[in-house]
């Protein structure tokens, strides 16, 4: 079938056009794209065309969306449903351990074509079906929610004080599901030198600071946790200086500078460092909680871009960063 | 159908001049879609929502609202004997109507009017003096002219149903052009989302216009508009007179402490209303680009001259309801209240699709094929 996408070429020029779809097979689903979110990931690669295993691409890998034809009858046509943005080899040791540990783990819209486009065609069990109170725009936010709760998973259970470097879309999301349903909720302190995301930060009820002073804190006022949702040269070394002595640092962005650090620092203070890569079974979790509280994750998204704008719209991405999620229409 | 009792017919004849209210009607698929009362698409601050869920336990008592005054008092830079509270501003119209109206006193308010001024007016025995607005903004002129006649004046600003306001200084020959003996009640329900510039400064007036009463609600940028809140500001004698009135826990403990939770929602109201007239602005460029008229709104909705039967569909078929004018004293009109950006998104490519098709400037019988 034919659909409308966005198509990036090898040359890493954006623009819109036809897209080829194979017909559904049995344990297939064809997707009617409803929204589909921009992730930092799908802005670097726009940039450096990393990642990506065939061409023109089609990238987007935060989908929701409704079932058009799903040949095995699996899912009734009209559902809501989020797209399962791994695509893991299913053959490796890692895969035995779950889908993001995959040594050759890749992304819907970077290993096939993903969400920026009218249509998205995946394996029927790589879908999460969706309530059907829950509007699409909000449920567009499940995977990157589902990607913010695998991280907190990997950090301490209940920690009292939490820095978040970088207050991008994940950095917000982390934020979210740190204070979520919590009677004492952390006290969260946001480190962003964009204006416009501190400000989001600080309606959703983060202190926030453009640069800080953590490192120069005494000790026991000093957050347990850090989270490195920045990935700005140098960040990771900026999360160790400023976490607690036996706190953690959770590395959740994708930086690409090599770190400098000491590694008598971390020995000496006890300090963990995490990382933290996609999600785990946290999907559907993601989805229900957007479904018990859209409201709380709503100011998340900030912009929404009909598809036909949207190479001009990713370019300027590209220099300046949005206030929070852009969402593309088909 | 059989005929009403004595009763009800006695009750009916006295109510042929009101008409029902109607709510606006929710979009056919979730909440956010509905564009058509002008409701905050981000629902309350976190902390304003932490506030009511603790005060459930305070509600084997009757409320206390001492402390929530005191937060709006100091919101408005006035003194808490200045704020009465009420059950949503409306029940302040009905409070001022039938304390100041009364059979063979005018009320003065512009055509068409916030509907329930006009109603609460009636239901007083108040006769209605209608001025006519002037591209959709009150005709001060002519209103100054027929308070010399009337007991009070409404005048919301921004106003509902075209978003327009008065501006400041207009406002304030207004005030010392009306008779001291007419009240005006300056409705302020859409305040936050106007311009700074076009904002009074409410605490002057209040202080040279004891006629003056401000009215307020904290349905739109606070999101509250399920809690039922309003409030008055005016002189001390009048909330005292009013406060009278009133019943005597007019607002409730979970809404009382709503308030006081605002103390803390600065940042999150903030974020709120630039969103609003970052989106209302959006709308109204698009408008503008398409050449529909409408009025230039300082609320967070825009009023557009569109045609509610043709436009209604494809809104439906995207999830989105809006208000027809007719519903508001504008036919031929819709109100489009300011929502999330996915919705505002979609709304603008339903009226762009119209536009390529050529229905939204058609001959009458494309329009009426496009009705079809």
């Amino acid at each position: 079938m034919r659909t409308r996408a966005l198509l990036l070429d090898r040359e890493l020029t954006l623009r819109t056009g036809p897209l080829e779809l194979p017909e559904p097979q049995p344990g297939e689903v064809l997707i009617r794209v409803e929204w589909a979110g921009v992730c930092g990931s799908d802005l670097h690669v726009l940039r450096t065309g990393d990642w990506v295993s065939y061409w023109p691409a089609t990238l987007g890998h935060e989908v929701t969306g409704t079932v058009e034809h799903c040949p095995g009858g699996e899912l009734a046509t009209g559902t809501l449903v989020v797209a399962d943005s791994r695509v893991p080899c299913e053959s490796c040791a890692g895969c035995a351990a779950g889908p993001n540990r995959c040594e050759r783990l890749a992304w819907v819209g970077e290993a096939h074509p993903g969400g920026f486009a009218g249509h998205l065609l995946l394996p029927v069990g790589r879908v999460v079906p969706c309530p059907v109170s829950l509007e699409p725009a909000v449920a567009v936010l499940a995977e990157p929610l589902a990607v913010a709760r695998h991280a907190i998973s990997r950090g301490p259970g209940h920690p009292e004080r939490v820095v978040i470097l970088g207050y991008g879309p994940i950095g917000a999301l982390v934020h979210l599901a740190l204070t979520a349903g919590r009677e004492s909720p952390p006290e969260v302190t946001v480190i962003e030198p964009v204006g416009s995301r501190r400000e989001l930060a600080a309606a959703l009820g983060a202190e926030t600071s453009a640069r800080d002073d953590i490192a120069g804190r005494p000790a026991a006022v000093r957050p347990q946790l850090v989270v490195d949702a920045a990935g700005y040269p140098g960040s990771l070394a900026d999360a160790v200086a400023r976490t607690a002595t036996g706190g953690t640092v959770l590395a959740v962005a994708l930086g690409h500078e090599q770190a400098r650090l000491l590694p008598a620092e971390i020995a000496e203070r006890e300090l963990t460092i995490t990382g933290s890569i996609g999600f785990a079974g946290e999907l559907p979790d993601a989805v229900a909680a957007l479904a018990r509280d859209p409201d709380r994750y709503r100011p998340v998204v900030t912009e929404a871009v009909p598809l036909e704008d949207a190479p001009g719209r990713l370019r300027e991405l590209l220099a300046a960063p949005s206030p929070g999620k852009v969402l593309i229409r088909p | 159908m059989t005929s009403p009792t004595p009763l009800v017919a006695a009750a009916r004849a006295r109510l042929a001049d009101i008409p029902a209210y109607r709510p606006g009607r929710p979009g056919p698929g979730p909440a956010s879609g509905k564009l058509s009362s002008n409701e905050s698409p981000f629902g309350p601050a976190p902390a304003v929502r932490a506030a009511m869920a603790a005060a459930a336990s305070t509600a084997g008592h009757y409320p206390d609202e001492h402390r929530a005054r005191a937060v709006l008092a100091a919101e408005a830079g006035v003194e808490p004997s200045r704020v009465l509270l009420t059950n949503g501003s409306d029940e302040l119209c009905y409070l001022l109507a039938s304390v100041f109206l009364a059979p063979g006193r005018v009320a003065v308010v512009s055509d068409p009017p916030y509907q329930i001024d006009a109603t609460a007016s009636l239901l007083a025995g108040a006769s209605l003096s209608r001025v006519p607005l002037r591209d959709g903004v009150h005709d001060l002129d002519a209103m100054t002219a027929a308070a010399r006649q009337a007991a009070v004046v409404w005048l919301p600003s921004p106003h509902n149903p075209t978003g327009t306001t008065v501006r400041p200084a207009d406002l304030a020959a207004f005030l010392a052009r009306v008779p001291a003996g007419c009240l005006v009640v300056l409705d302020e329900a859409y305040r936050a989302f106007a311009d700074p510039a076009c904002q009074p400064d409410i605490g002057p007036l209040l202080a040279a216009h004891p006629n003056l009463v401000v009215q307020r609600t904290l349905s739109k940028d606070w999101a509250l508009a399920g809690l039922r809140v309003g409030y008055a500001l005016a002189a001390p004698e009048l909330v005292e007179v009013l406060t009278r009135a009133r019943p005597p826990f007019s607002v409730n403990s979970v809404a009382l402490a709503a308030i006081e939770g605002g103390a803390r929602a600065g940042a999150w109201q903030a974020m709120t209303v630039a969103r609003v007239r970052e989106q209302r602005s959006l709308l109204e460029n698009e408008l503008g680009h398409l050449d529909v008229e409408y009025y230039p709104s300082q609320a967070n909705f825009v009023t557009a001259r569109l045609d509610a039967g043709l436009i209604g569909p494809p809104l439906a078929a995207s999830g989105l309801a809006v208000r027809p004018g007719a519903d508001l004293g504008l036919p031929g009109w819709v109100r489009i209240s300011i929502g999330w950006a996915p919705q505002m998104a979609a709304l603008r490519a339903v009226l762009r699709e119209l536009s390529r098709s050529g229905a939204l400037h058609p001959e009458p019988a494309i329009r009426e094929q496009a009705r079809r």
